[in-house]
């Protein structure tokens, strides 16, 4: 039976306020969350460890103009819609996996056992990282439980690191094969940078699609979006894997790698914002996020936002006024 | 007059130890005039002691020490920076030994801080000039010796490798050195050149101060004469205490120091300094700060007491 | 003849702000303008360290003595290609050090605080108060209000889920006790560039007492008058106007140093912009709150109190009447 800390979260607060509590309560609809504290190895720099408790209180954060409005309504200033959060959402915080802090065939186990024991419950698995390498048990717990569905990767990277003895992976190679030639199973968006050729041309072999993130300084964040919403129709479920990497270092330095000229937090959380594919998810993973590296704190903050933008009509409601 | 009208009592801006700002006016005999040194480029070694003078303003605040002030008891006061001019040594040498003069013709004593050592011998001439009747030793803590030949003294005015040199000639020779603290390996020069001083090493030092001040008197053939003490922060051996020396994990700890000092105040100091110091300058760095005012607040002390050995 | 008679390196001696001349409240008249430093913050903050702020700003506002120095009186804007005299800054800004708060109790404090700032502004000085956090606030308007109420233009921070019904589990905005105190009024009230998008429920309430609030977005297409025409419809109500500006107000990849990063917030250009239309109306105070120099740790060169000051200086110099009429149409 897979251990959770739950008694590491109860000094801190717990996803959006959700309730603490185990993965037998999980039921139809609900947002799952569950940490992974992986630790990052040489020769990236470590810190993700810390990543899921940052995330927890970066949302709580984010969340605070909602939680301090009666009705839970904000109004965007700069286009007037008022978005509700949806309070009578069922989440759950299973809180983080306990003997994770490093990548090991065992952590990704269990990860895998989590994510398809939430899925088959009818949760959506949405994962608080945490080295990237843990992306790999994600993907297959949604394997072993769900239909096909299509990997959506905002990473500057496309493979999944080498940690622990653990090679690196293509992402491409994480993806299940299909014969159909008009699928279109993983989309990356925000690579960046010198990347393997053999990466590249498995990504083009099985039809997938790269963004990279200098594609979406050049032409604007519609590129992107055009992407995905290209990607979403061609996919009727969708895994998307919020890698903090994607983040240019200038404006987000807690990740364990380093990527001048990535994106920025207000482009990664307009592109998440205008996705439009939260009822497509089948699962979440939010990896990479190191605190102790960045002493502004805007790696988490960005990603957190990232991450409620991702999640949509979910957890928020447009009204009118 | 209800208490609404009353003046408001502000804190001003951070000086040292929390002493009143002042200037040449405000100065006379009994007082310490405690002054900045902006400047550690003229010798070798890393830059950053010119932050020194203000790090130690800010490790007296009580925001930051979360203790009294000692100023109101020791008379000090706070005269901030001296004038310098960076690109011109010749111009320094000179406007260093005029606002040293200044300041002990007042009849107040000078402690500067901060800064490197390659500075003092310009602030001791000028007390000489201002004070040619009292015979004047030197008593410098530092693992260095600073010995070397003085050479080309028109182009290089400013040298912290033969300060100690240029004191000697000030003062009479190198007799008229003390030097403590010094690490157990020097140039054979050097050595040979301070074979009439009083040495001693810093591990020396580490077993016992106990007849320090009578051995360091018991040379000297004149029991009319005043000390000048200068403290150079190279001398600790704690490597959380940047120094412009490299660190080799030889020295006193502060707690040695201090007790030192205190030890030192038996004679008559009339003036002092403390350099060599270069702090962190984020607010991580003031415990650095913090433990170096600590130093600077025995030296104070020192030069408060009564001489107990000397007339 | 004072101990120097040649100009000390720009960080060296004594560090008040600007290296302003250092006063006490009974120097003040009207035309002057006082900085004062309120090292004060709670422990609601997630990271302590704002009250090492007014120390952080005077250590950086030296790189712009030359301002108050009188051998250098007529320095040029060289983005806009303008002139200006800043022959009297000298005699007219002044530092008077900070409130002593250090020890005090927290009901203590905002006594010395509120006396304080109640003398400065009764000499009809202007001022400008360096926080500490939003905990000044209160005491500093009270202060100000005496008794009666006061205009309050909100620059960044965060805005009240609603004036009418305090909410138990997030910190509650200064606003909010403001309002509730009755200190400042509804319709009094203007907010620009908030950290955070205000409740449905705030917004009706603002919309409906006729106050304004404006993103920075919003802020950026309005021109100078406009912008201007805020603070002067606010003091030609007759009361006096206090601005707060909180560092959340400006996009945070530019400086780092708040609690809580913002990413669509103000440049440094719109600031000095905004501070610049806002201060030609007559403004009591303006308080500094939200900067926390501890949490960026980059050295010597502190790149948000830099871009504090140069917006400061920018706000001075206007309240001081040094600047160009500021109905200018453009942006």
């Amino acid at each position: 039976m897979t251990k959770l800390m739950s008694e590491s979260t109860t000094a801190s607060a717990t996803y959006a306020g959700f309730s603490e509590t185990n993965i037998e309560e999980v039921t139809q609809g609900s947002i799952v969350i569950f940490g992974v504290p992986a630790d990052s190895t040489l020769p990236r720099r470590s810190g993700c460890s810390n990543g899921p408790k940052a995330l927890r209180r970066a949302t709580m954060g984010a969340l605070g103009c909602y939680f301090n409005s009666p009705s839970k309504t904000v109004v965007s200033l700069d286009s007037g819609k008022a978005t509700r959060f949806r309070s009578e959402v069922i989440g759950i915080d299973l809180g983080d996996l306990a003997d994770c802090t490093e990548v090991t065939i065992d952590t990704l186990k269990q990860v895998e056992q989590v994510t398809a024991g939430v899925h088959e419950q009818g949760g959506l698995p949405v994962l608080l990282g945490g080295d990237g390498r843990i992306l790999e048990g994600l993907i297959a717990g949604l394997q072993s439980s769900a239909s096909e569905f299509g990997l959506l990767v905002i990473s500057n990277r496309l493979d999944i690191p080498r940690v622990n003895g653990l090679p690196s992976k293509a992402l491409s190679s994480l993806v299940s094969v299909r014969n159909n030639p008009e699928d279109y199973p993983l989309l990356v968006l925000g690579a960046n940078g010198i990347q393997p050729y053999a990466n590249w041309k498995e990504i083009e072999d099985i039809h997938g699609n790269v963004i990279s993130a200098e594609d979406i300084h050049e032409q604007g964040t519609e590129v992107a979006l055009n992407a995905i919403r290209q990607f979403g129709l061609q996919n009727k479920q969708v895994l998307c894997v919020i890698d903090a990497g994607v983040l240019d270092t200038g404006f987000a330095a807690g990740t364990p790698g380093l990527n001048v000229g990535g994106l920025t937090p207000l482009q990664l959380i307009d592109i998440l914002s205008k996705a439009n594919l939260g009822l497509q998810l089948v699962g979440i993973g939010v990896t990479n996020v190191a605190p102790s590296l960045d002493a502004r704190g805007h790696s988490q903050y960005a990603t957190a936002q990232a991450l409620l933008e991702i999640l949509g009509e979910r957890l928020f409601e447009e009204m009118s006024l | 007059m209800s208490s609404v009208d009353l003046p408001v009592s502000m804190l001003s801006v951070p000086s040292f130890f929390g002493a009143p700002i002042g200037d040449i006016e405000d100065l006379s005999e009994g007082k310490i005039a405690v002054a900045g040194l902006f400047c550690d480029h003229f010798s070798e070694g890393e830059p950053g002691a010119r932050y020194a003078a203000r790090q130690l303003r800010y490790a007296s605040l009580p925001v930051l020490t979360h203790r009294p002030n000692i100023a109101s008891a020791n008379n000090i006061i706070d005269v901030g920076e001296l004038n310098i001019f960076p690109i011109e040594p010749q111009k320094t040498l000179l406007i260093l030994k005029e606002q040293s003069f200044r300041i002990n013709q007042t009849g107040a004593k000078l402690l500067a801080l901060g800064g490197d050592y390659s500075l003092i011998p310009a602030l001791v001439s000028g007390r000489l000039q201002a004070r040619p009747d009292r015979d004047l030793k030197i008593i410098r803590i530092s693992r260095n010796l600073d010995a070397a030949e003085i050479s080309n003294p028109q182009k290089k005015p400013l040298s912290r490798s033969c300060a100690t040199r240029q004191l000697g000639e000030h003062c009479g020779g190198s007799k008229s050195i003390t030097l403590l603290g010094v690490s157990d390996s020097s140039a054979l020069e050097e050595f040979e050149y301070l074979a009439d001083s009083f040495v001693r090493s810093a591990q020396q030092l580490s077993t016992s101060l106990s007849g320090l001040t009578e051995q360091i008197l018991k040379g000297l053939p004149d029991k009319n004469v005043s000390f000048y003490l200068s403290v150079d922060i190279d001398v600790l051996a704690l490597p959380s205490i940047r120094s412009n020396s490299a660190y080799t994990g030889t020295g006193l700890t502060p707690k040695q120091l201090t007790s030192l000092i205190l030890e030192l105040g038996k004679l008559p100091i009339i003036g002092a300094d403390v350099t060599g110091y270069i702090p962190d300058l984020d607010i991580s760095g003031s415990s650095a700060s913090v433990t170096v005012a600590e130093i600077v607040r025995s030296v104070i002390e020192a030069m408060s007491q009564e001489s107990v050995l000397c007339r | 003849m004072p101990l120097r008679n040649a100009p000390l390196p720009r960080m060296a001696g004594h560090l008040s702000f600007m290296r302003s001349v250092r006063a006490k409240v009974e120097d003040l008249s009207p035309g002057t303008l006082a900085v004062i430093g309120v090292p004060m913050e709670g422990s609601k903050n997630l990271q302590s360290g704002a009250r090492f702020s007014p120390l952080s700003i005077r250590e950086t506002s030296v790189y712009f003595g030359w301002y108050a120095n009188p051998q250098f009186s007529n320095p040029i804007n060289i983005d806009e290609q303008e002139v200006f005299d800043t022959s009297s800054i000298n005699e007219r800004l002044f530092d008077l050090g900070d409130i002593p708060l250090l020890g005090q109790t927290r009901s203590k404090a905002q006594e010395l605080i509120n006396h304080a700032i109640a003398q400065v502004y009764s000499r009809n000085a202007t001022s400008i108060v360096l926080g500490g956090d939003s905990s000044i606030i209160a005491p500093v308007s009270r202060a100000i209000a005496n008794g009666k109420s006061v205009a309050y233009i909100q620059i960044g921070g965060k805005t009240p889920g609603t004036s009418n019904t305090k909410l138990d589990h997030q910190a509650s905005s200064p606003l909010y006790s403001l309002l509730a105190s009755g200190e400042v009024k509804l319709a009094d009230t203007c907010i620009l560039a908030p950290a955070e998008n205000p409740s449905v429920e705030f917004l009706t309430e603002l919309s409906g007492a006729g106050a304004k609030i404006c993103s920075s977005s919003q802020l950026k297409d309005m021109s100078s008058k406009e912008i201007a025409d805020l603070s002067r419809t606010l003091s030609n109500r007759d009361v006096p106007v206090i601005i707060n500006l909180d560092l959340s107000s400006v996009s945070s990849e530019l400086h780092g140093m708040s609690d809580q990063p913002v990413f669509n917030g103000m440049s440094l250009k719109l600031l000095r912009r905004v501070l610049v239309a806002l201060a030609s109306a007559p403004i009591a105070t303006l308080i500094l709150t939200g900067h926390n120099p501890t949490i960026n740790g980059l050295s010597v060169v502190k790149t948000g109190q830099r871009l504090i000051v140069t917006a400061l200086v920018g706000y001075i110099c206007s309240r001081l009447g040094l600047m160009n009429d500021v109905n200018s149409n453009d942006n």
